[in-house]
């Protein structure tokens, strides 16, 4: 009467069939385009430094025998962050996510909080291939900085008004702040802080870092990206960027130009 | 089968007598403190948030808004008896008319002791997810809402002084229950009322109709004065000095929420401040002195001005950052001389002005339930 082996056959098939039915299904939905083949998610990590040192906030480190300097807030935003490959010359980009906020602000010496953790943003679904960089955008895309804080639910990047500059009608795209000694004097005068608010369309930058990034199934990997906020000061061989004496605040529409260049600047101090 | 009714039988006949014999409130709950009869059914509050303003508010989960429990926490923000002696209650300090302040440089308790801060707007606080108080240290609403009752120099009342009232009050249990759905008189706790007040706050916005969100909108035209000191506020420039304002009151809010030092007290080295505010909070000696900066719209209502009240008018507020602010180690950067001339500061003032909120301060869901 009851066929015991033709039902386990046949409840095993439709286990199977749904099992396929729903592998297919989350397959789809990962890459709705086309079969992109396995994908991971990468996760980027950036962690704020002075040369090799991990960077915290508040506290003084060397800029040369001579001069200190101090940090206080260092955030930007990073936008249109993609994995680079090189097919016969031409860079072909593959999404990694659209836009953060990099904020090392919160990292001082007495609430160091997870400063070696640094902080990561991870993109989703990127297919397993053997890439030959990031690229990444520093700043708010044009279309987005024509939006302002009040139109974002409140976490979103683009929500914080500290970021945002009514006078430009911009987003400021990177926020450098902090002291030098110029004078040498052994303290940090009023006179003597820094800061930088980067940002309007014309200042959006893109940092290229080249590097052999190989994606493998089944490994969900993690790139760390050092910004070595030394590197927006002194060059390699120790002598200065540009002389932050002389231009100490951005906030005018005159200071455009060197706006401009400070972001030229500041895309040269990321490295993986 | 017999023996599980005959049990139960038993039972039944026991807490019966045991009523009978001791008045226990387990016993009589359904007659006097039970609430079931009134309907729990709370509509959602469909908070209005003018334009201009953050298109959202950040809504704890467990706290959702309703009309019921923004009634109650009007009630309750607006009545006396949550202080000891019935003669103070939050409004006393929180004034609608002033944009929620009491327009004294430091307010007594109810024992006359006064505090050492003045008295906060309480505009657009829904928004703030970066503390309450001058100096933060307070997460949330519900959180900050439990504190003024027991304070002893503000309400000096204890909460369970408190919730008795409550309980045998003609209208409370059935207002906690319509907001709350709770079953009885004894399920009033600090913490929905402390809910309830908390969802009061949060309703309490800007109506996006002062003359500046008019102006932004094109409905109204800036006087050459207004439009001077709205150019100077955000460092929009075109000849005019830079006074630096829109870094830390910046729109939506006027207020960035962060915590910064404006050059309010001298200080030699960051442990000299009179009031250490922020530092207070997290220890770090590089936050004393920092106070989270409050918003400027409605500005005009909530004289006198600062943490401690000490400047009088907004003319002494622009003399005070045209002045580039006292000396102390970590005065923040934008702090310097201004160089304002008499004009700039006039032009600088008329823009201020532009962000009184007559819509908010004439609304009469804000005021108190009482009167
Ligand atoms: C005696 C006067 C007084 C009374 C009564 C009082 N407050 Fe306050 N309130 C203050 C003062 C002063 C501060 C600032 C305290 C500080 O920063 O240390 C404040 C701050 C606040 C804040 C923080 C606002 C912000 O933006 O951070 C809230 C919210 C608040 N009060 C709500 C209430 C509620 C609710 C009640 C009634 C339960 C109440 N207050 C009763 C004086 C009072
Ligand atoms: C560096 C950030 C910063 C800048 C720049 C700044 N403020 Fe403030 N403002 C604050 C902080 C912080 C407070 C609260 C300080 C305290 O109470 O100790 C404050 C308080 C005020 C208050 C008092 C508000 C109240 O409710 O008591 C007014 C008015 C004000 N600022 C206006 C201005 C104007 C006008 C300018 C430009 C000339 C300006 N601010 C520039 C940070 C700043």
């Amino acid at each position: 009467m009851f066929d015991k082996e033709r039902f386990s056959v046949k409840f095993l098939s439709l286990v199977l069939s749904g099992l396929l039915f729903l592998t297919l299904q989350t397959g789809c939905e990962n890459n709705p385009d086309d079969d992109l083949g396995p994908i991971v998610d990468v996760e980027i990590n950036f962690k704020a430094q002075f040369d090799d040192e991990l960077l915290l906030m508040r506290k003084n480190y060397q800029l040369d025998d001579s001069t200190e300097i101090r940090f206080t807030r260092v955030s930007f935003y990073v936008s249109d962050v993609v994995l680079l490959k090189n097919i016969n010359g031409e860079e072909e980009e593959t999404d990694v996510f659209d836009l953060q906020l990099v904020d090392f602000t919160d990292f001082t010496e007495v609430n160091p909080g997870n400063v070696a953790d640094g902080i990561s943003f991870v993109g989703t679904n990127v297919p397993v291939d053997r890439y030959d960089g990031i690229k990444m955008g520093l700043g708010v895309p044009a279309d987005l900085n024509r939006t302002s804080p009040a139109k974002y639910d409140s976490g979103h990047p683009l929500a914080s008004s500290l970021h945002y500059w009514q006078g430009w009608q911009s987003y400021m795209f990177a926020m450098i702040e902090g002291a030098i000694d110029f004078n040498g004097d052994g303290n940090f005068d009023s006179d003597e802080n820094f800061l930088y608010h980067l940002g309007s369309d014309d200042a959006y930058e893109s940092t290229f870092i080249y590097d052999t990034l190989t994606l493998e199934e089944g490994k969900n990997p993690t790139f760390e990206v050092k910004v070595d906020l030394r590197r927006l000061f002194r060059k390699t061989d120790g002598t200065p960027v540009f002389d932050a004496s002389d231009k100490k605040t951005t906030h005018n529409p005159d200071d455009f130009a060197f706006i401009s260049q400070l972001m030229l600047y500041f895309s040269q101090v990321f490295s993986l | 089968m017999s023996r599980f009714l005959l049990l139960t039988f038993l039972a039944g006949l026991l807490f019966l007598i045991a009523c009978k014999k001791d008045d226990s409130m387990a016993c009589n709950a359904t007659e006097e403190g039970g609430l079931l009869d009134i309907e729990y059914d709370p509509s959602p509050y469909n908070l209005v948030i003018g334009e201009g303003l953050p298109v959202s508010m950040p809504i704890p989960t467990d706290n959702p808004l309703t009309v019921e429990g923004v009634e109650l926490g009007r009630h309750l923000f607006y009545d006396p008896i949550l202080s000891v002696d019935s003669s103070m209650s939050c409004a006393t300090c929180h004034n609608s008319q002033s944009s929620f302040t009491d327009n004294l440089r430091f307010s007594p308790g109810v024992d006359g002791i006064f505090g050492k801060r003045s008295a906060m707007s309480l505009l657009d606080l829904g928004f703030n997810q970066n503390g309450f108080f001058w100096g933060g240290g307070v997460a949330t609403l519900e959180q900050q809402a439990l504190m003024p009752i027991t304070d002893p120099i503000e309400m000096h009342n204890t909460w369970d002084n408190v919730i008795e009232k409550f309980q045998e009050h003609p209208s409370y249990p059935q207002m906690f229950r319509r907001a709350f759905g709770i079953e009885t008189r004894e399920d009033i706790t600090k913490e929905l009322a402390a809910k309830a007040i908390a969802q009061f706050e949060r309703i309490l916005i800007s109506s996006g109709n002062s003359l500046y969100d008019r102006a932004i909108r094109g409905e109204y035209f800036f006087s050459d004065a207004e439009l001077n000191g709205y150019q100077m506020f955000f460092d929009i420039g075109s000849g005019l000095p830079d006074a630096e304002c829109g870094h830390c009151h910046n729109i939506p809010l006027f207020t960035t929420n962060e915590y910064t030092n404006n050059g309010l007290q001298e200080a030699a080295t960051l442990e000299d401040f009179k009031d250490k505010g922020h530092g207070l909070i997290t220890g770090d000696p590089f936050d004393n002195g920092t106070f989270r900066i409050p918003t400027l719209r409605n500005i005009t209502k909530s004289a006198p001005y600062m943490h401690d009240g000490s400047l009088a008018t907004l003319e002494e507020v622009i003399e005070h950052y045209n002045s580039g602010g006292k000396h102390s180690p970590n005065k923040d950067g934008l702090l310097l001389p201004l160089g304002l001339t008499e004009e700039n500061k006039r032009d600088l003032l008329a823009f201020l002005k532009m962000l009184e909120d007559p819509d908010f301060n004439e609304n009469p869901a804000y005021s108190s339930p009482f009167d």
